[in-house]
């Protein structure tokens, strides 16, 4: 673009963000517009929907067991013990969501910490927790996973945790990239020669700036943990019932595949539809965000 | 302080980093970028340092602004050796030196409104100040540039080339430093806007007595500034002169060159300039004796023997030649 | 000395997120063997993208719109061929050889993994059938024109390992493989230092004289148009504002911008005189959305005349002598000279 013609700002009227450059270019991307509703109507079911139904998730009907979606009341059928099963699905994805955006931001935090400190300082600190990143991404996940949630207690919290723990190091090498060519920019300089603290460099000058690439890299982290909230529960060290997950109301369902397949398909469904949506907000998001004719 | 004293003083002062080469390092070979250089900067007075690209006049004004740690020599700015000085002293001293940058576009934080990126300076070293004295003291800089205060709450992107170099110049003389080192600060605008720029400078200079260190590779700009230029190529100063005497005598093969190969719209003889061959030499592996022999017209055997000193050919006028014999062209054409 | 490329009343516009903006208007100019034109002016004045419009380079429509005509007259028997509207394989065979082009920072233009020599060969060979051996032949002779030193060894070397420099003399190698009739120059030494720069434009001059080829040299720099145009073109919000010699563009320039422009640049032979402030032309380049009426450089001209200036465009009138302006006040500003 040309330096010396008129700014844009004097020659358009002032922009509201909702129709700045990035929120523009995210909603002509339409995979991620059908996952932010998707999420949305996923959200409002699970908070609002085990109110609007007539059966509680603990409630149990022996005789109306295995009931096949759309009986009677049983919008989505009944489990083994007659429980509804829209009910459990509703409180589980208040749970399972839960813990993923939980550990999202608990991983992001950390994430972003460690890779800011490693791009910023460089030299031997940088490389020592970069190094320390590499190690901890060599480690495989789900094996680390079982082994922590086999010594410690397996509530919701705990699984937060321990997903946290694991996840971190693709947003700490991303952030840690960033910086590092941040870093470079007069506008670093500047600060140092104002007398700016470190402290102030990382956070108020470098860390805004990462802001793009942090924002679609935790989008996608909600659903990578989604996911492995519902395999580690699958595999029944994870939530532990009478609390549903996805994941655990998975493991219940297999023993009943072929009489009750539904068991399956519904949480199945479910944890698809919200890790796909999440994975479109986040391509949309890269889209929208990642230009870099926005930072300029 | 006394008014004679110069402001900044540097004594032989040099700049190697180290090449790093291969996977495991193992070779000492150095880039000296600054090799040695001695020079003083007098109060309220611009100093011009010109050269072309790879000559080591930016890591110079970097080493002067404290942003490398010289590999040796000293740095003096108003009596105090930098290299002893203690925090407290090295605070107020950073306080008193600021620096201008090429780049409009990447000196300032593009995620940060104008008023805080000139408020910044303020948070550090006067931390007393409220919130709404560094907005007022922010927008008074602004009018002092040449912005209108109300531009306070907008961000880089909404600002021209020439409007952004205004604020990095603001942000420079929010603490109301003494001394300004800056570092290519036109090379990157219109040539409209690039005279706009040099008048605010040259007024900013005249009003707040400030002393600059004035950096560009164009000869021009650098007359039009200065009150002295210092020509560097590889790493040393090769002359130093009050600048009429620069241009209009220059002492120094190099810097006659320069002058007569810098492009002027009056039409001069073309045959009449002077081409230098190839390019400047690596700053890893300089010639021996003068840096300049490989590409001086008038170089003799004797050059490659040690490197020249630095002479005094006129009032102030200081060269680093061996030949005495010389009549070089003046920026004249004469 | 014979035409050999007409630009007549050429148009550019683009469309940018719903809106249209014209960045080239009616501009006219022709080529000459031999000689060179400089399109001289600030960022956003259109002299790039007139350039990029020759070379049949800007985006498809409907992201651009281009009107007028732009002739590459035949040299030995062909016929004229209008450009513009030319299909993209046809123009395609043209860009290179008869026309070619080099920009200011030649490491973007060369591939970084492979050798020049290689580069050349492949510019050679993508437009004539010759052998391979035959076109690393060529390669030397063309190195050895552009004053590259041991031209056989350099062949194998790569972009990364040589200087600015050398790195457009590679470029300049590679646009003149073909003998191409017009050699179009994008800023080639802006980037360069002043030495190299002359080095540069001394090899160009050089080179023009022996193969007798059209420039079209594009800048921002008086000091290097004095030093190469025969012709020069002063451009300004998309349009010619003044065109003529360039000692009389130069030493008696007519449009209150180009007097503008040539006051505003500091000059050596008054370096250290402490003659106080430079003149300027206050303000900003127009948007090519929101042109002022009238006269497009109307507020900011020093000569500036309410009623006048700011009502209709004015037209581009010759001065005399093919000194070409577009003021309206011409007149004054020249006597107000003499006087």
């Amino acid at each position: 673009m040309s330096m010396n013609t008129a700014p844009p700002a004097m020659a358009a009227k002032e922009r509201r963000w909702i129709t700045s450059r990035p929120v523009r270019r995210f909603v002509r991307h339409r995979l991620a517009i059908a996952g932010l509703v998707m999420i949305s109507a996923i959200a409002l079911l699970c908070v609002v929907g085990p109110w609007m139904l007539p059966h509680g998730m603990l409630d149990i009907h022996i005789r109306d067991r295995f009931s096949p979606p759309g009986s009677e009341t049983y919008l989505l059928g009944t489990d083994a013990m007659g429980r509804d099963l829209a009910a459990r699905l509703f409180m589980a994805g208040r749970v399972s969501l839960m813990v993923g955006i939980a550990a999202m931001v608990l991983s992001t935090f950390l994430g972003a910490v460690i890779g800011l400190v490693a791009g910023y300082f460089g030299k031997v600190i940088g490389t020592v927790l970069m190094r320390f990143t590499d190690a901890v991404l060599c480690f495989p996940q789900i094996f680390l996973l079982l082994v922590l949630a086999a010594f410690l207690e397996p509530n919701a919290l705990m699984i937060t945790i321990i997903i946290a723990l694991t996840s971190w190091m693709e947003i700490a090498r991303i952030v840690s990239a960033e910086i590092r060519s941040l870093r470079e920019r007069d506008f670093v300089t500047a600060a140092r020669v104002s007398g700016a603290s470190h402290t102030w460099i990382m956070f108020r000058e470098l860390l805004p700036n990462t802001i793009g690439p942090i924002i679609v890299a935790a989008t996608l982290t909600v659903a990578r943990a989604i996911l492995i909230e519902a395999y580690v529960s699958f595999l029944g060290y994870g939530i532990q019932p009478p609390l549903p997950s996805w994941g655990n109301m998975l493991n219940n369902a297999q023993q009943f595949l072929d009489t009750a397949p539904w068991l399956a398909i519904v949480p199945g469904v479910a944890i698809t539809l919200a890790v796909t949506s999440f994975n479109f907000i986040g391509d949309g998001l890269r889209d929208a965000l990642d230009a870099r004719s926005d930072l300029q | 302080m006394t008014a004679d004293t110069p402001l900044i003083e540097t004594i032989e002062l040099k700049q190697h980093f180290p090449l790093r080469r291969g996977l495991f390092g193992g070779s000492n070979l150095v880039v000296r970028a600054v090799d040695g250089i001695t020079i003083d900067i007098g109060r309220r007075s611009v100093l011009g340092l010109v050269g072309e690209s790879g000559s080591g006049k930016s890591t110079f004004g970097r080493a002067v602004m404290g942003l490398e740690t010289p590999t040796s020599g000293s740095l003096k700015f108003d009596g105090l050796d930098i290299a002893r000085a203690g925090s407290e002293e090295m605070k107020a001293v950073r306080r008193r030196m600021q620096m201008v940058f090429q780049d409009p576009f990447s000196s300032l934080n593009p995620r940060m409104s104008v008023a805080n990126t000139l408020s910044v300076p303020l948070r550090f070293h006067e931390p007393g100040l409220s919130r709404q004295a560094r907005r007022d003291r922010a927008g008074e800089m602004l009018e002092t540039v040449g912005l209108p205060a109300r531009y306070i709450d907008r961000f880089p992107h909404e600002f021209s080339g020439g409007q952004r170099q205004r604020i990095g110049i603001a942000r420079a003389l929010m603490v109301r430093p003494d001394f300004i080192m800056a570092d290519e600060v036109v090379s990157a605008l219109d040539v409209s806007v690039q005279a706009q720029v040099l008048n605010l400078f040259a007024k900013l200079q005249r009003e707040m007595q400030l002393t600059m260190l004035f950096i560009t590779h164009d000869l021009a700009v650098v007359g039009h500034v200065s009150d002295h230029v210092a020509v560097m190529y590889l790493g040393r100063i090769v002359e130093i002169a009050p600048t009429r005497a620069l241009f209009s005598e220059p002492h120094h093969p190099y810097t006659e060159a320069l002058l007569s190969a810098a492009p002027t719209p009056e039409a001069r003889d073309r045959k009449k300039r002077i081409v230098l061959e190839g390019d400047i030499p690596s700053a890893v592996n300089p010639p021996s004796g003068c840096p300049f022999r490989t590409r001086c017209p008038y170089a003799l055997d004797a050059c490659a023997e040690g490197v020249p000193v630095l002479r005094e050919v006129g009032p102030g006028h200081r060269a680093a030649c061996i030949r005495d014999d010389l009549m070089l062209a003046a920026a004249t054409g004469t | 000395m014979s035409r050999v490329l007409s630009v007549e009343n050429l148009g550019i516009g683009f469309r940018s997120e719903g809106q249209d903006f014209t960045v080239v208007r009616d501009v006219s100019f022709s080529l000459e063997a031999g000689q060179t034109l400089a399109l001289v002016g600030e960022s956003g004045s259109g002299k790039s993208v007139t350039s990029l419009g020759i070379m049949g380079l800007l985006p498809p429509p409907p992201q651009s719109r281009t009107t007028g005509r732009i002739v590459l007259h035949g040299g030995d028997g062909d016929g004229d061929i209008e450009l513009l509207g030319l299909p993209e394989s046809r123009m395609r065979r043209l860009r290179g050889d008869r026309i070619a082009m080099i920009f200011q920072e030649p490491l973007t233009s060369l591939n970084p993994v492979h050798t020049i020599g290689d580069q050349i060969v492949e510019a050679i060979r993508s437009h004539r059938r010759v052998s391979r051996a035959k076109a690393r032949t060529r390669a030397v002779e063309l190195l050895e024109q552009v004053g590259i030193p041991d031209p056989q060894e350099r062949l194998g070397t790569y972009p990364h390992e040589l200087s600015g420099g050398m790195r457009q003399r590679i470029m300049i190698a590679i646009a003149l493989a073909l003998e191409p009739d017009i050699l179009i120059a994008d800023e080639p030494t802006t980037a360069l230092d002043v030495t190299v720069q002359a080095q540069i434009l001394d090899l160009l001059r050089r080179l023009q004289k022996d193969t007798g080829m059209a420039m079209l040299f594009i800048t921002h720099d008086f000091g290097v148009v004095a030093d190469i145009a025969d012709r020069t073109i002063v451009m300004y919000a998309g349009q010619t504002v003044e065109e003529g010699r360039t000692e009389t563009v130069l030493s008696d320039p007519l449009m209150p911008y180009t007097i503008g422009l040539m006051n505003a640049v500091p000059r050596l032979e008054t370096a250290g005189l402490k003659l106080g402030d430079l003149k300027t032309i206050e303000g900003f380049v127009p948007d090519p959305a929101a042109l002022p009426q009238g006269c497009s450089f109307h507020p900011r001209c020093a000569y500036m005349q309410e009623g006048l200036c700011d009502t209709s465009p004015p037209s581009i009138e010759d001065a005399g002598g093919g000194h070409m302006v577009r003021c309206k006040r011409w007149r004054q500003i020249g006597e107000g000279r003499e006087t």
